[in-house]
């Protein structure tokens, strides 16, 4: 776990505290969106559950011994899903994707990749997108399949990909 | 002879003709009664007596019911030239709430009948017969006497069970309300009572009213804590609404000027709890109470005493100087987070020497104007400056 | 065309051919992930030939470089292999070259199976085992890699397998030999009593790792008869 620079707010208690004050909530908010977005890219993790979001220091600050309580964490990924960096995995809205880039975001990063690399009208495994020596200075390589699969699925609906499932895992064909 | 009854001659169904007599005569023990030259016949539950005529035409006669009947012999005649003979008929006791008689009472327990024509039946012997199988048990000529009883009982039982216990029922409800209503009329009574008390007091309080000036209010007030301590609701104030009003305009005047000083040493709101505890100390015994106090107070802001009554989110109820600014308090309590860095409510009431509670509220509203923020921990709530609005991301 | 159905999915633009391919890349991925595995556990296979060398088992430490070798052969093998099929497949109409794919995929499959088979850590453990077990894991690993290897390949290990021995023999040699040298060397003024050295005191470091190397050098060259 790398450990990213804390901005000033991760050592003020009161961060850590829903505030009900409506305009200082929303300053609050948006501290807690860059915050999770940048330690999700530094760590490369794709995802979250509520229920054990206090094992990571991100939502723990021991140090000032304050954790944000977990009706906090969903407002926060909630404020994720609305700028379409999270969304939920479950009906229980316990687990949780988040994504640094927005999935229309990646879609287009991998579909100009797909394009400058003569890609196009050619299919590749999801594998080979993420793992495959080609993409090692790209940065969806390394990214969760997961979340690969929605980005692609949104060139799907822009007509630009399609997904082809494969034993258990998918490929891809870029047009 | 009290025994008898008028009845309807015509038989009961299952009450069998026995025999028949004229010309009889009836003793009410050994002394003759009217009853003489009359008809008489006999089934096997009852003896009936008739005037001549009567009973073959359905008319009332009267009747002993053969249970009655304990014993029956024939007198010895002593002479034997009358033709007529006597039957001596020992009976039991009348029973309770029988049927109206010819005779109401009679000292004799036994009657005597004599035939005074002659007896063609075996009347004795009928009569015994009669007796022995007392078929007035199966019919509805029954007595309610003792030994009898428990068939009888049994029977009325099996024949209306349900019946019996619904009676039952209605004979309870019929009961308790009658003792509800008999209870009701002791508290009418008691109101009835205290209404005279109520128009008592009035009299006495108009007439004080009329004597005095203005020390009448407080006067008034004397006497109706001595009413109220009597356990009498305060009945001047009840109904007559300007004096209401009067009332609680001058104690509101009252207490503003009482209270001016303290509110502005402890910073310029003072919790009603606080309040109330110091208006009643300092009056010692013509006590407030609570309803009394915000009644006076709500209506210090129209009266312009220079303290009004405030509310806050939390529900907390304070009265305060009119002047009172709130972006003053505001102001201040932002000054003194910044300088302590946090605060929590206790400090914060430390420092200003006022009481926790409206350290709270300074807190609260520095917030709501977003001054500061709150850190919620388990050790409480701490207050801190507003750096989420105030620091240059 | 979706539009005229509304709800009706629209035609795959995906062809067998890109099926056929994407299959074949999957494997090459899969190849690609064992291949990165062993990578790993190269050192971890010459450390373990190092340490049955110095336990003296040296036909056990030949297995594993053996082994090793092996493993490396056949995955690179088959790489190649996939990746003519591949470009095959995309130059060519896909009916003509269908069997070669089938075949390819075969071949794909066969290699897996059998780096699986050679691969487990567990195995490798038991070779280092004394008991019978281990004795009977190492013939049968040896069956299997009898024939498989090239002459080349064998001289390769062999070669391997010495230059490890000679690794080792440089370490462990000069604390049985040479105590008395060694105790010596620690106070710098007792240099000078030592026999073949050239007492130069500013010297004496370097001077003794020379005595060093002379020694095991005509060791060698014993062992080696």
């Amino acid at each position: 776990m790398s450990e990213i620079e804390w901005p000033w707010q991760y050592s003020f208690p009161p961060f850590f505290t829903i505030q009900p004050h409506a305009e200082t909530k929303a300053r609050q908010l948006k501290a807690w969106h860059t915050l999770v977005l940048n330690y999700f890219k530094a760590n490369n993790l794709s995802s979250l559950d509520i229920r054990e979001a206090h094992q990571s220091s991100l939502f723990n600050n021991s140090s000032i011994d304050r954790k944000l309580p977990p009706e906090g964490i969903l407002l926060v990924l909630e404020d994720l899903q609305k700028s379409g960096n999270a969304t939920p995995l479950d009906k229980t809205r316990n687990r949780w994707l988040v994504y640094w880039h927005t999935l229309e975001e990646w879609a287009a990063i991998i579909y100009s990749w797909a394009q400058a690399n003569g890609f196009l009208n050619t299919v590749c495994t999801f594998f080979e997108l993420v793992s495959g020596d080609d993409t090692n200075e790209q940065e969806f390589h390394g990214l969760d399949e997961e979340v690969l699969l929605r980005a692609i699925q949104v060139l799907e609906t822009q007509k630009k990909a399609e997904v082809i499932p494969i034993d258990d895992s998918h490929g891809v064909k870029f047009f | 002879m009290d025994r008898f009854e008028y009845s309807d001659p015509r038989l009961a169904h299952g009450e069998e003709f026995l025999m028949r007599e004229n010309g009889v005569k009836l003793y009410d023990g050994d002394s003759k009664t009217t009853f003489e030259d009359g008809e008489l016949v006999v089934s096997n539950a009852r003896i009936l007596w008739g005037r001549p005529g009567d009973i073959p035409r359905g008319q009332m006669c009267v009747c002993l019911p053969l249970f009655y009947v304990v014993l029956v012999e024939e007198e010895q005649r002593t002479f034997s030239f009358s033709s007529s003979r006597k039957f001596v008929l020992h009976l039991s006791e009348s029973r309770q709430g029988k049927p109206q008689g010819p005779v109401t009472w009679s000292q004799h327990n036994f009657i005597k009948i004599s035939f005074k024509e002659g007896l063609h039946n075996d009347f004795l012997g009928l009569i015994q017969n009669a007796l022995m199988t007392r078929a007035w048990e199966r019919l509805s000529v029954a007595p309610p006497s003792a030994s009898s009883s428990s068939q009888n009982v049994a029977d009325r039982k099996w024949r209306s069970g349900i019946v019996g216990i619904e009676r039952k029922i209605e004979e309870k409800h019929k009961a308790t309300d009658e003792s509800i209503s008999l209870a009701f009329q002791d508290l009418s009574r008691l109101m009835n009572m205290a209404k005279d008390m109520v128009a008592i007091s009035r009299s006495i309080s108009t007439k004080i009213r009329d004597k005095q000036g203005d020390i009448t209010e407080d006067e008034t007030v004397r006497f109706k804590s001595y009413l109220l301590s009597l356990g009498i609701d305060d009945p001047v104030t009840r109904g007559a609404f300007s004096n209401q009003t009067e009332y609680f305009k001058s104690l509101a005047k009252q207490l503003a000027q009482m209270l001016e000083e303290p509110i502005k040493e402890v910073g310029g709101m003072m919790s009603m709890a606080d309040v109330y505890c110091r208006v009643n100390r300092a009056r010692g015994l013509e006590l407030l109470s609570p309803e009394d106090l915000m009644s006076a107070c709500r209506l210090m802001s129209t009266l312009q005493l220079g303290l009004c009554l405030r509310t806050f989110d939390s529900g907390a109820t304070v009265l305060q100087l009119s002047d009172h600014n709130d972006r003053i308090i505001i102001e201040n309590t932002a000054v003194a987070l910044e300088e302590s860095g946090s605060l929590s409510a206790t400090e914060l009431a430390k420092i200003l020497g006022i009481s926790v509670l409206l350290a709270k509220e300074r807190l609260l509203t520095t917030e709501k104007q977003g001054r500061a923020c709150r850190d919620e921990s388990l050790e409480g709530i701490r207050f801190y400056s507003n750096l989420f609005l105030t620091k240059e991301e | 065309m979706g539009a005229l159905f509304g709800k009706q999915k629209p035609k795959s633009r995906v062809t067998d051919h890109d099926r056929a391919i994407l299959q074949l890349k999957q494997q090459r991925d899969k190849l690609k992930v064992y291949q990165k595995r062993i990578q790993g556990t190269l050192e971890k296979d010459t450390e373990l030939a190092r340490k049955l060398l110095r336990d003296g088992k040296k036909d056990r430490a030949r297995l594993i470089l053996r082994k090793k070798k092996y493993q490396e052969q056949l995955l690179s093998t088959t790489d190649n292999q996939l990746e003519n099929l591949e470009k095959l497949t995309q130059d060519l109409e896909f009916a003509g070259i269908e069997a070669q794919v089938i075949n390819g995929l075969k071949v794909g499959s066969e290699a897996l199976k059998k780096a699986n088979a050679v691969f487990s850590i567990d195995e490798i453990e038991r070779i280092m085992d004394e008991t019978r077990e281990g004795v009977e894991k190492q013939q049968e690993i040896d069956e299997m890699l009898s024939g498989v290897l090239s002459d080349q390949d064998e001289e390769d290990v062999l070669a391997e397998l010495d230059d490890i021995i000679k690794e080792q023999k440089k370490e462990t040699e000069p604390s049985p030999a040479v105590p008395d040298e060694e105790m010596d060397e620690l106070p710098d003024e007792e240099m000078e009593e030592l026999p073949d050295v050239p007492s130069e005191e500013p010297q004496e470091s370097t001077a003794a790792k020379k005595e060093r190397n002379k020694q095991p050098k005509e060791k060698v060259a014993i062992a080696a008869s």
